[in-house]
């Protein structure tokens, strides 16, 4: 490979990794914004402190916000992402057996958030 | 009103499902028991039955949204203000206003007016789920037709 190849080649490869890059930071942003307002949300409509929720925080069993407290934390996220959570068949799912960690540990909460709310910017 | 069976509301004035929006007439009686103790002397209605006659209207308005088809639950609220006494005779009127409709639930707000002042408001959280049985079915169904919400049906 003559000399000029290789320089062209490692610069498209600096190229290629700095939009990885780019992707994974506008990626992380999107997550971190998100969690940080369901966290505020969570700490404003019950007794839990901020500082205590994480995103592997699961809201019922390790936030212990119960089924009316939830409806609180879900009516602000419906609001503030314009979005309406399936919350019911959620909770009719986990009564059938269905793994609750899907919709309530906040990492999955969030995830489920941003595509829900961004399918709805799209629409 | 009729207090002891906690049928708080007399009629449907209107109904508008595209705000959607219901407003309902409530006379509050001119003598009852609970006047006798709340409070001796000066007879008021206590908030709590006013409270009771917003979540009914937030329940009507509720089941006249989806066709009688899911029972509303009085589940919450987020605030309320009891701002005059309401006298025994007083002819209300009770407003309804759903402003968030979720999965499975509804956040409402309502107000209690007499003489076109603002007696009472209240945001509300209603649960609506199946019902339990249909003997509570049909009652809602057999009150919905007394408030104007149904019509008659005869078998």
């Amino acid at each position: 490979m003559s000399r000029e190849a290789a320089l062209a080649l490692a610069k498209k490869r600096v190229e290629i990794a700095s939009r990885c890059v780019s992707a994974i930071e506008t990626w992380t942003a999107a997550m971190t914004s998100t969690f940080e307002t369901v966290a505020r949300i969570i700490a404003s409509t019950s007794d839990v402190p901020l500082e205590s929720i994480t995103p592997d925080s699961h809201v019922m069993k390790d936030l212990e916000v119960d089924s009316l407290g939830f409806l609180d934390v879900v009516f602000e996220i419906d609001k503030t992402f314009d979005i309406r959570l399936p919350v019911e068949e959620w909770l009719q799912n986990v009564q059938g057996g269905y793994d609750g960690d899907t919709y309530f540990v906040l990492r999955n909460l969030c995830d489920y958030i941003d595509q829900t709310a961004g399918s709805a910017a799209v629409a | 009103m009729r207090l002891e069976y906690f049928q708080m509301l007399d009629g449907v004035e209107r109904l508008d499902l595209d705000l959607p929006t219901l407003v309902a007439s409530a006379q509050v009686p001119e003598t009852s028991p609970v006047f006798e103790g709340h409070f001796p002397g000066h007879a008021v209605m206590p908030g709590v039955l006013l409270l009771e006659t917003m979540a009914q209207a937030a329940g009507y308005l509720m089941l006249a949204s989806d066709g009688f088809s899911r029972m509303p639950f009085f589940a919450g609220v987020k605030k309320a203000n009891f701002r005059a006494f309401v006298p025994p005779g007083a002819d209300l009127l009770v407003h309804a206003t759903r402003v968030h409709d979720g999965s499975g639930y509804a956040v409402v707000d309502t107000s209690i007016l007499y003489g076109g002042k603002s007696m009472a408001d209240a945001c509300l959280i209603m649960r609506s789920v199946a019902f339990p049985n249909t003997a509570l079915e049909q009652h809602v169904r057999s009150e919905g037709t007394r408030l104007g919400l149904l019509k008659e049906t005869h078998a």
